[in-house]
């Protein structure tokens, strides 16, 4: 600790003051809007819901996704089978919880790829402009203009179905959304002060795009990344559902709501439960990543 | 090298400073291509700064002289910027440098502090990550020496508890206080020449001084050069040896501080002076504000570029540019371009003289002086 007694002399009363005043109060403002902070505290809830669950599937104690009893099949929710049973009396809540492996792995994964990706082009084109900016804009708007679900569908074809192709390709469609975002951000804060203060203290290229511009961009890109995840998540499901991602033992979200769909007159909550928990996290991603988002806005502004 | 820096000294017309200048700026002219034309920001603008000195450049908005501080810098590399005359520092012509070297001499030879201490420092940037980011790429310390030569400096720009300033992200900062850690970034590794733009002007007048104080002492201790650009004359009063007064990009009067608040030449620096509130008015006089406004730099007139608001402009200010002149029986050092300069009774009495609006300010004893206006 400093003592008292080694403070300069001049260390003014006035600057501590206005910075005791400056400060933001922390009380005040939670206490204003804590009301407001409820759907997206049940959001974070749910998600860690999700993420535990998926993390240690086999050590929770819920029965196997893949044993089948004959004998209990297409049963409705019970004690038993939370969810109920599929036509080959394998439990369906298990299968759930197996299947968020899926869906969780599909969307870090392609979205970690779309934003590594994505941002260092996005960031380099924003802050360099000219020849750099007009080269990779015109790659991004024509990777744009692809219509994507065809382009996916394409791909998988292409490189054969499975998880890692799954993710390449959904990552693979999100760089030139997050290029363009970074680019966007890359531009506003190249125009900033402290960009033109640390190329006047002897800043390279380099050291200003990733010691400056970068973790300026990164808040808002990874605001958008938990939206964009949703997204995969949802594109991920309706591929499962057309038979176009994992191979049919593994179970996942998409998956297990179209293998439901000839059975729905018997027991429709194999479609709706899944379905359920598939939407709940889509929205729960949406919800935070919008929060973020805007949060993220007023921060950069002040 | 050698014959270069003989020739720059026959051309010094500071005849009391035998050594060789800091910087010296030659003929130096800042031009950028735009769609609507060429716009000359800064147009043939000479002067010399010693080591240990200060100069004052003084201008309204637009005058050209952050772009001019900014190219001194070399912050205005790029294609569409055209740049004439010289810039020499420690008599090596820097005008042109290439990427690299000029890398290699902000930072550790010139440094620049900024107007607004709110947008100058990254925001997701810990305070004592951006001090010891220019030592790293510049002075190549350890770690350990590294921190804490940034503690030695953060308490010498008056930051108490350094350590734990350290830790802490600019926005818990005041404006004063992160004005002061700009100045310790800046002066990080060891400038020779130190340019202030606006040092003070986003600053709470209480901060201004204190700021004004702290560059003041810095410069003193580490005999650095230093540059205050401004638009308050009160600002650089009492703080500079020299003050170069800018108009429309170019310089319109020049002398050692002194001199020029002894006896201002030049009808703009005089407005200028005029425009600076007083304590001692009484309450309820009117602001002595400059009336119209600078000429666009992409469509000069001919003539002298402040006549359209000058009130002493003639005939002849409206067709010839006039040249930046001393009065040699006064200042060789005191160069103005004007016609008809304040203070000298050369005026024309007759023809189709436009009468001043406001009276010219012969009486001495009313001319404010350097104690008068200075902050």
């Amino acid at each position: 600790m400093l003592q008292q007694s080694e403070l300069p002399v001049d260390a003014n009363a006035a600057d501590l003051v206005v910075a005791a005043f400056e400060a933001p109060d922390p009380v005040s403002s939670s206490r204003r809007s804590w009301w407001r902070m409820i759907p997206v505290a049940m959001c974070c809830l749910w998600l860690l819901l999700v993420i535990v669950g998926a993390l240690f599937a086999s050590r929770l104690p819920i029965q196997s996704p893949s044993a089948v009893k004959p004998i209990e099949r297409l049963r409705g929710p019970s004690w038993k089978h939370w969810f109920g049973t599929d036509n080959l009396g394998r439990d369906l809540f298990a299968r759930s919880v197996y299947g968020a492996r899926v869906s969780l792995t599909v969307g870090v994964v392609s979205v970690v790829i779309g934003l590594v990706i994505g941002g260092a082009v996005g960031i380099v084109a924003g802050y360099l402009r000219g020849r750099t900016d007009e080269f990779i804009s015109w790659v991004v708007d024509v990777l744009l203009s692809f219509p994507s679900l065809v382009l996916l569908i394409a791909l998988v074809a292409y490189r054969g179905s499975g998880l890692t192709n799954i993710c390449l390709a959904l990552g693979f469609l999100g760089i030139p959304i997050y290029a363009r975002l970074a680019r966007a951000h890359a531009m506003t804060i190249g125009g900033e002060e402290f960009v033109l203060a640390a190329r006047a203290s002897g800043a390279g290229k380099l050291r200003i795009l990733w010691r400056e511009i970068m973790p300026n961009v990164l808040p808002t890109l990874s605001a958008y990344g938990l939206v964009s995840m949703s997204l995969a998540i949802v594109v991920e499901g309706s591929l499962s559902f057309l038979g176009l991602s994992v191979s049919v033992p593994t179970p996942s979200w998409g998956g297990l709501i179209a293998g439901g769909q000839s059975f729905i007159r018997q027991t429709p909550t194999w479609i709706i439960l899944p379905s359920v928990v598939l939407c709940l996290t889509v929205l729960s991603l949406n919800v935070i990543g919008e929060r973020l988002r805007r949060r993220f806005e007023v921060g950069s502004g002040g | 090298m050698a014959d270069q820096h003989a020739n720059i000294s026959t051309t010094v017309q500071n005849d009391d400073e035998r050594s060789e200048p800091l910087l010296v700026v030659e003929d130096f002219a800042v031009r950028f291509h735009t769609r609507r034309g060429l716009v000359r920001a800064v147009d043939g603008v000479s002067f010399e700064l010693h080591k240990g000195k200060t100069l004052g450049i003084v201008g309204e908005s637009g005058c050209g002289k952050t772009v001019l501080s900014r190219s001194i810098m070399g912050l205005l590399h790029d294609p569409k910027v055209e740049r004439s005359g010289r810039v020499l520092f420690e008599g090596r012509d820097v005008t042109h440098l290439g990427r690299r070297q000029g890398r290699s001499i902000r930072g550790t030879e010139m440094a620049m502090v900024f107007q607004d201490p709110m947008t100058s420092l990254n925001p997701v940037m810990k305070v004592g990550r951006q001090l010891t980011e220019g030592m790293k790429a510049h002075l190549g310390l350890t770690p350990t020496q590294r921190v804490e030569s940034a503690v030695r400096l953060l308490r010498s720009v008056g930051i108490p508890s350094p350590e734990r300033r350290m830790e802490q992200y600019p926005f818990e900062l005041s404006g004063g206080m992160r004005q002061r850690v700009t100045i310790a970034i800046a002066m990080a590794c060891n400038p020779k020449l130190l340019l202030a733009d606006e040092p003070t002007t986003a600053l709470d007048v209480t901060i201004q001084a204190q700021i004004l104080n702290l560059l003041d002492v810095e410069k003193r201790d580490r005999n650095m050069g230093m540059i205050l650009v401004t638009h308050d004359l009160g600002v650089v009063a009492g703080r500079t040896e020299e003050i170069v007064v800018m108009y429309a990009g170019q310089i319109v009067e020049r002398a050692p501080t002194a001199e020029l608040f002894n006896a201002i030449r030049h009808p703009y620096t005089e407005a200028l002076l005029r425009s600076i509130p007083k304590l001692d008015e009484p309450s309820g006089t009117p602001l002595a504000a400059i009336g119209g406004r600078p000429p666009a730099l992409h469509a000069i007139p001919p003539g002298c570029r402040f006549a359209p608001r000058c009130p002493y402009a003639q005939r002849r200010c409206f067709e010839d540019a006039p040249p930046l002149t001393s009065d040699a029986s006064v200042s060789a050092a005191h160069t103005f371009a004007c016609w008809y300069p304040v203070g000298v009774e050369i005026r024309p009495t007759g023809g189709p003289a436009v009468e001043p609006a406001v009276g010219p300010s012969a009486g001495t004893s009313a001319r404010p002086t350097v104690e008068a206006v200075a902050r």
